[in-house]
């Protein structure tokens, strides 16, 4: 499989899936004009990667900003994950003084059995 | 030769000290455009800034949304909902205001939910928020459904509410909400 790639910029987050080494990445802002279709091809890499390996996966959310639709593609994006038949870790950063980010990781993690971590970083 | 008198305009949003005022479709290039000319007016921590800019956001993609009056504009595949959006630094805070057109039918369900939402404790509003998030991924719905519920819970402020009538069809809302300083 191939690695996934978007660069990051302005309202666009840097999503990077490295299949081989099973860290998958969403980072920055998040509020594209169209969120569902943006995410639409991210979606498919993932069902693909769901359903051709089982390696050990950590799924990293390192976000500054993203608005309500994109918090519905992060709900996906989990509902997804549970179906994954290996060993899968999301890790949720936040910086110290986000309570709203570290907020937005506990709802995450309410929503899922999966094993999830919301992870303060120093600033 | 008739024309708007746009000095009229400019005296109006210089004498409520709006730094930012906008009427037309919530195009994204526009959306995103003014989200940044806002940020600059924005003289806090970045904590702060990011609740500007979600209260700014979510406001305007609801507009955007949900407007009943729409126009067809290049490079949107959807016609798109106009409104008015300004932006305001008071004494205690940052305003956000934004006012559309909707049917008047409409008027009475969104004042519940407002009603609603605004009743809520912290623990509840994080509760709708997972049930409305989780409900419109089970129903495709377009947007998350959940922009006026995070306008509460990042503002940590009720929203104001406030409705003019137009007409039989159409009643001009305005909704609005406080980002308290640092």
């Amino acid at each position: 499989m191939e690695k996934f790639l978007i660069e990051g910029k302005d309202f666009v987050p840097h999503i990077e899936f490295d299949p081989h080494a099973g860290e998958l990445s969403i980072a920055g802002n998040s509020f594209h004009e169209d969120t569902n279709g943006f995410y639409q091809p991210v979606l498919d890499w993932l069902k693909r990667y769901i359903s051709e390996t089982y390696q050990p996966t950590t799924f990293s959310f390192r976000m500054s900003y993203f608005n309500t639709t994109t918090s519905k593609m992060f709900l996906q994006i989990v509902r997804m994950l549970e179906e994954y038949k290996g060993k899968v870790v999301i890790n949720w950063y936040y910086a110290s003084d986000d309570d709203d980010m570290q907020e937005d990781g506990e709802n995450l993690k309410a929503d899922t059995d999966l094993e999830f971590h919301v992870i303060e970083i120093e600033e | 030769m008739n024309h708007p008198d746009i000095f009229q305009y400019y005296k109006q949003t210089q004498e409520d000290s709006l730094p930012v005022f906008f009427r037309g479709p919530l195009v994204h290039d526009v959306l995103y455009n003014l989200a940044e000319c806002l940020l600059e007016q924005v003289k806090d921590s970045e904590k702060i800034k990011n609740k500007v800019l979600s209260a700014f956001i979510e406001l305007a993609q609801n507009i955007k949304l949900y407007s009943a009056e729409r126009l067809v504009v290049d490079n949107e595949d959807k016609d798109v909902g106009v409104g008015v959006m300004t932006f305001q630094v008071t004494t205690n805070g940052y305003l956000v205001c934004a006012g559309n057109l909707v049917k008047n039918e409409e008027v009475k369900s969104m004042n519940d939910k407002i009603a609603y939402i605004n009743s809520l404790d912290r623990d509840n509003l994080n509760k709708y928020l997972r049930e409305e998030r989780n409900r419109s991924l089970d129903d495709g719905l377009d947007g998350g459904n959940t922009g006026l519920i995070e306008l509460v819970k990042r503002s940590n402020n009720p929203i104001r509410m406030e409705t003019t009538i137009m007409n039989q069809q159409f009643t001009f809302i305005t909704l609005e909400v406080t980002i308290n300083k640092s």
